[in-house]
């Protein structure tokens, strides 16, 4: 009788244990990461806590930030967390009041140019971006800036579309600032355009279409080390720009989001960062030596200087008229 | 009764004592025999439930059923809204004229003049419909041209298949949507996330005033969103739940288009899907199911229950592969009715056994006891029982239990019972039947309270 009793009661816990045990937390991130990126710290993420299910949305930043605007007009914000290079974009909301403040425990070991003393939005990696050109069009690789005014880049340069790509944004108030709009007609009347997204612009160098444009270095690099014809280096003047992390507020799903935050600048998060041809925005975390990319004081000391501030404020007079510059005839 | 005086023939005794053994036999024997019965029946009927099919399966079956029409309802839906989307390049007079607009244009690179109006359209889109993953527009007549994109992460190894795939095809289909899945060139530059294969909505797109042909519209499908819907998402969600049966949406071409698991995308039909036939379901008939043994994938040949159903506005279908008794293990749908067929063996012979002893005993008493009288060691034995002794003798040689004997003697049981047994030892005899025929062949057993108590020793010879 009680065997009986005994095996029923089994029967059932072992059917009732599943509905209990999956009682997972969700997370929601909008990053302008590429899949190569977010990919690989969304699989050690979801290890390390395997009770949140992590969803993650990747797109240039001005779709990201489309996307954002439209969710909050609409009554419900759908994302947590949104990490992105666009950092005028982060000022902006800040400006707003729509950030979470979070200092997490691993912010300390954080060393970056920008720094928000309200913790409402963190830097997560200190990007840099080059010049990608195709090793069979160009033979020598560039060193200034002026190099993309000769004849072996006419007709055959391009700059991602700043209105859909956070880099390309900062890259052409970084460029306008420190060169002039100058520069960019100089580029215009050397054929020069504008192409899509930065992950597409690499690929069209990589295909023959272009034969150089302004890279994101872990998207060339990566992309090198998969076989493509590419060479990327970097001119004098650097363009640095770090890629803040930031919590939405009123998020149902705090916990989880700051998990992640902690996660991204942890030294495991950002050696995998380090791993995917980037610069990590720790000190304590190596980069990946022999591939062309810098180290992290030397890319600062190089840095083009831009103002984030009035970059926010003028961001869509700048894009607004990078577009008609370089959609002239 | 004969006179009195004359002492009681050990017949009669014997009729008597036996007779009331034998009532006893009886009672003891009905009851089980007809649970037996009642066993054997129900074993049957089991049986004949489980082999032809109708018990409690039919209920499954039926909800499976449901299912599975619920599901292609769905997927229709899915694939009827991707083909809607399409249509929006036709009878939207802007989105046409868009197209149109930049099919006239010289410029190969940078289109963003277009792309822009064209992707925010579709990622709005993209919210109705989520299984939208990307979409393509290309240039008919300019190759060189790059096509308009949904997003800006589309490389072009995926253009080059999708353009690939449908170039010869989209130009004959007069503006209809067509359905084709696309593999991916293995060497991807892209990680893997992009290797499954595509589900693609291609369509013909004219501009409507002069009906002059713009270009290609390619919509592109996520795979897994799409399983996800003709599947069901509880899959992810019960991690304990076993995934043992198969769904897919087959086209008219006999391909899978989508099911549970991104390896069965693009595989004929007849590779999952158990007797599929060759040119697919009778179109005729709107649904239905049977089985059909065959070792599908890598597991061994089984009896697999297919359950199929058409798609309620496209010639595709949806099929769902059960394995037979798929809410059970087939062993233990027969382990029943067998457990009941053995217990019912079982309750019958131990009774059986019971009965055969019984009478085994009676039939020795029967031949022995009237003619044997008592040999002198075992006269003599019971001559060395006590007054109280023979009295339990007696009784017990006229067949009463135990509690009648202690009532009579104004004993308790316990006490008629020790006395029993220490009469069994004296007597030199192993149990009660044997005492009772010592008993008889003594001549003590008194059939009723008005005859002797006792018997002379000396058995009674007419």
């Amino acid at each position: 009788m009680f065997k009986k009793l005994a095996c029923a009661l089994l029967l059932i816990a072992t059917l009732a244990t599943p509905v209990f045990a999956q009682k997972k937390e969700k997370l929601m991130v909008y990053t302008s990461m590429k899949e190569t990126l977010i990919g690989d710290l969304k699989e050690a993420f979801e290890k390390k806590n395997p009770n949140i299910a992590m969803d993650y949305y990747s797109a240039g930043a001005g779709k990201i930030m489309a996307k954002i605007a439209a969710e909050r007009q609409s009554g419900k914000l759908v994302v947590d967390v949104i990490w992105t290079s666009e950092v005028p974009d982060f000022y902006a909301m800040k400006k707003e009041g729509i950030l979470q403040k979070y200092e997490s425990p691993e912010a300390k070991y954080v060393v970056s140019p920008i720094f928000d003393p309200d913790f409402e939005f963190t830097p997560a990696r200190l990007g840099t971006l080059g010049i990608t050109y195709n090793t069979t069009k160009i033979k020598t690789p560039p060193k200034e800036w002026n190099d993309l005014l000769g004849p072996a880049y006419k007709n055959g340069f391009a700059i991602a579309n700043p209105a859909l790509s956070g880099t390309s944004m900062v890259s052409v108030g970084m460029i306008v600032n420190n060169l002039g709009w100058d520069f960019i007609q100089k580029l215009r009347a050397n054929g020069a355009k504008m192409g899509q997204g930065s992950g597409q612009v690499v690929d069209d160098t990589a295909a023959g279409d272009l034969v150089a444009c302004i890279g994101v270095d872990y998207i060339t690099i990566d992309k090198i080390k998969l076989g493509a014809p590419l060479g990327f280096a970097y001119p004098k003047e650097m363009l640095v720009i770090p890629s803040p992390v930031a919590i939405f507020k009123g998020t149902p799903n705090l916990s989880a989001a700051q998990k992640f935050v902690d996660f991204l600048l942890s030294k495991e998060g950002q050696t995998i960062i380090a791993q995917n041809y980037t610069l990590p925005i720790r000190r304590d975390v190596p980069i990946v030596e022999g591939v062309g990319l810098v180290q992290p004081e030397e890319a600062v000391k190089r840095a083009m200087k831009i103002d984030y501030l009035k970059l926010m404020e003028e961001k869509q007079s700048i894009i607004d008229k990078f577009t008609a510059i370089m959609q002239s005839k | 009764m004969d006179a009195p005086g004359t002492p009681p023939s050990p017949s009669t005794f014997l009729s008597t004592g036996t007779s009331r053994i034998v009532t006893h036999k009886k009672k003891t024997l009905a009851l089980p025999r007809w649970i037996a019965v009642l066993l054997y029946l129900s074993a049957a009927l089991l049986l004949v439930a489980r082999i032809s099919g109708i018990l409690p399966h039919s209920q499954t079956v039926e909800y499976a059923t449901r299912i599975n029409a619920d599901r292609a309802r769905y997927a229709d839906g899915i694939i009827s809204s991707v083909e809607a989307l399409s249509y929006q390049f036709y009878i939207n007079k802007d989105l046409n004229a868009l197209l149109y607009d930049f099919s006239l244009s010289s410029e190969t690179y940078d289109v963003s003049k277009w792309n822009m109006p064209f992707s925010s359209f579709l990622e709005g889109m993209a919210n109705t419909v989520p299984e939208l993953e990307e979409a393509l527009f290309f240039d008919f007549y300019n190759a060189q041209k790059r096509p308009l994109t949904m997003t800006d992460s589309i490389t072009r190894d995926i253009w080059n298949a999708a353009r690939g795939a449908f170039e010869t095809e989209a130009e004959q289909t007069d503006g209809r949507p067509i359905w084709k899945v696309i593999s991916l060139p293995d060497a991807s530059e892209e990680t893997t996330a992009r290797r499954t294969p595509l589900i693609a909505c291609a369509r013909l797109v004219k501009f409507v005033p002069s009906g002059s042909r713009i270009g290609l519209l390619i919509l592109l499908l996520n795979p897994e969103r799409l399983a996800r819907a003709v599947a069901g998402s509880y899959w992810e969600d019960m991690a304990s739940v076993p995934k043992s049966d198969i769904t897919v949406l087959i086209d008219n071409h006999g391909i899978v288009l989508s099911g549970i698991t991104t390896g069965m995308i693009g595989r004929p039909a007849s590779e999952l899907v158990p007797g599929f036939p060759i040119g697919g379901f009778d179109s005729e008939k709107e649904q239905g199911r049977y089985y059909h043994t065959q070792a599908i994938l890598d597991r061994p040949s089984r009896k697999y229950l297919v359950l199929y159903q058409r798609l309620p506005e496209h010639p595709w279908w949806l099929c769902t592969v059960l394995p037979h008794a798929w809410e059970g293990n087939g062993v233990y749908d027969y382990l029943s009715p067998l457990l009941l067929i053995i217990a019912g063996f079982l309750l019958q012979w131990s009774v059986r056994r019971r009965f055969f002893a019984i009478e085994k005993a009676l039939d020795r008493s029967n031949q022995n006891i009237s003619n044997t009288p008592l040999t002198e060691p075992e006269a003599q034995r019971l001559q060395a029982l006590s007054e109280r002794e023979r009295a339990i003798l007696s009784l017990l040689a006229t067949g009463k239990s135990n509690k009648e004997i202690a009532s009579k003697l104004g004993l308790r049981e316990q006490t008629v019972k020790n006395y029993l047994y220490t009469m069994y030892r004296k007597l030199d005899v192993q149990d009660r039947v044997s005492a009772t025929r010592f008993a008889l062949r003594a001549g003590m057993a008194s059939s009723s309270e008005s005859e002797q108590e006792s018997s002379p020793p000396q058995s009674a010879q007419t």
